[in-house]
């Protein structure tokens, strides 16, 4: 069931996600935002309102727990608008990450990613979100890291034509 | 395969609605042929045609890529794609992993029988202004997504389905082709609200035997009754359907089954007990055969002509019915 989202909520979602990537907050001009369960966050246009004993609707762009978990769907939508935390894949890692594998990361990053959720590309397309993370026993400035998955199993594909 | 964990591959394909196709050596039990040679217009070519495999069609999905755009990266990306007359969105392919590709990853493609896009066509112009349409059997979402595209992501589509199971499918594949504008409920039609849409589509569970084509365990399963007993259900969802609708919506009644117990019989019913009326159905870019006025002992509402049929040796798609349905 679908729920109307307290302010708090709804401020602490639109300031993550565009802190956290740089894109401004007039992406979520027009919409409406409501909860679900386990921590969904969905946006509606403003102009409608979900069915009444809707189950889900919209367009789910994140999960929050502990913390805001951007949703696929977000990254693949708005991703065009972000500045920042996007890291960009060759083919063989996106084909790997798509396939539901995390991707080492060997090359320097640049100084607009840091640790945490990021955005994930290859060539113009916004695929999914990842998790970065310095990999074990190495730190930072050794530019050891490692792209989590994070992606939902049932997104996962082994793509054939890329 | 619902099990999905292990089956990625397998899941993607099931939502995406395309069961897969056994090898075509099973036999057509002579009751079908009886039924069906008689029935259809060039009926002696309708089970040659059933046994024929089929090119696999698709829909860009406008909502998050262009037309133009996604055929130059399929092109790329080495599958051919032809354009089908019936919409400017459908293409065919001889592809057989099509949904292994990066555009149907993004969601910029949408795997669907050519059949299956017809009711949504059929009510095009009305979708442009719509501010509240009815999916009202709407797993696994082909048409949902279809409606949303067609509406540009505006107005409200309520998705409807009352099998709780197969909303994961729909739910999926709504949020792979980024449609906002949608609520989804669980629910049986009695509980929602009647006459707020403008647009109704009931898209009826059926006897599928339209659908042999691509899934011939179908046959295994067919009886000559089988029709009738999808009929019961049908009459109590298109009434219901029916009033649903706002005065002056437009409902599209329609299934995949050629049984006339499952079609026109099911709308002649309506007709008898609403205040409906049968209207044209909008050029489609290509010419369906009509509905029949009569069957067996049966005469139905004169205006039953002006439903639709698709049959598959004269259409190139899936069988597939269709009305469309003034309140």
């Amino acid at each position: 069931m679908i729920t109307t989202l307290a302010a708090d909520s709804i401020s602490y979602t639109i300031e993550f996600l565009c802190s956290r990537f740089g894109s401004p907050a007039t992406i979520f001009d027009g919409f409406s935002f409501y909860g679900g369960s386990k921590g969904r966050v969905y946006i509606f246009p403003a102009d409608i309102a979900p069915a009444e004993h809707a189950v889900t609707g919209g367009l789910m762009i994140s999960r929050t727990r502990k913390f805001v978990k951007p949703s696929t769907d977000f990254v693949q939508v708005f991703g065009h608008h972000a500045t920042r935390n996007i890291v960009s894949l060759d083919r063989d890692q996106a084909q790997k990450y798509i396939a539901g594998h995390d991707i080492p990361l060997s090359a320097s990053l640049p100084s607009s990613v840091s640790p945490g959720f990021v955005i994930l590309r290859y060539g113009a397309d916004n695929l999914a979100c990842g998790f970065l993370r310095p990999t074990p026993g190495e730190n930072e400035s050794a530019n050891g890291f490692v792209v989590e998955n994070v992606m939902g199993a049932e997104r996962r594909l082994e793509l054939v034509h890329l | 395969m619902r099990a999905y964990m292990g089956t990625v591959r397998t899941r993607q394909a099931e939502d995406n609605a395309i069961p897969r196709r056994e090898t075509p050596t099973i036999e057509i039990p002579l009751a079908f042929r009886q039924r069906y040679e008689g029935l259809a217009p060039a009926g002696a070519e309708l089970v040659a045609a059933l046994l024929r495999p089929q090119k696999k069609a698709f829909r860009v999905n406008t909502i998050k890529a262009t037309i133009a755009d996604t055929i130059d990266r399929l092109s790329k990306s080495g599958i051919a794609v032809t354009s089908s007359v019936l919409t400017e969105e459908a293409f065919e392919t001889d592809s057989s992993d099509l949904g292994l590709s990066l555009e149907a990853f993004l969601g910029n493609i949408y795997i669907q029988e050519l059949s299956s896009m017809l009711p949504p066509l059929a009510v095009r112009e009305e979708l442009l202004g719509a501010q509240s349409v009815l999916d009202a059997c709407a797993a696994p979402g082909s048409k949902t997504t279809q409606l949303a595209a067609l509406m540009r992501n505006r107005g409200h589509i309520v998705a409807n389905d009352i099998d709780y199971n197969r909303l994961r499918a729909l739910k999926f594949n709504l949020a792979r082709c980024g449609v906002w504008n949608t609520s989804v409920t669980n629910s049986d039609l009695h509980f929602l609200r009647e006459g707020i849409f403008d647009v109704v589509l009931l898209d009826a569970p059926c006897s599928a035997e339209g659908n042999i084509q691509r899934n011939n365990a179908l046959l295994r399963r067919w009886h000559a009754g089988q029709g009738a007993a999808h009929a019961v259900m049908q009459k109590r969802l298109i009434t219901r359907a029916f009033d649903l609708l706002a005065p002056g919506g437009v409902m599209i009644y329609s299934t995949c089954a050629f049984a006339p117990e499952e079609n026109e019989e099911v709308v002649d019913h309506l007709l008898t007990r609403r205040p409906a009326r049968l209207e044209v159905i909008p050029a489609l870019g290509l010419e369906l055969s009509p509905g029949f006025p009569s069957y067996g002992e049966a005469v139905y509402d004169s205006s039953l002509g002006l439903t639709r049929r698709a049959w598959p040796h004269l259409h190139g798609m899936t069988g597939f019915y269709l009305a469309r349905i003034r309140k």
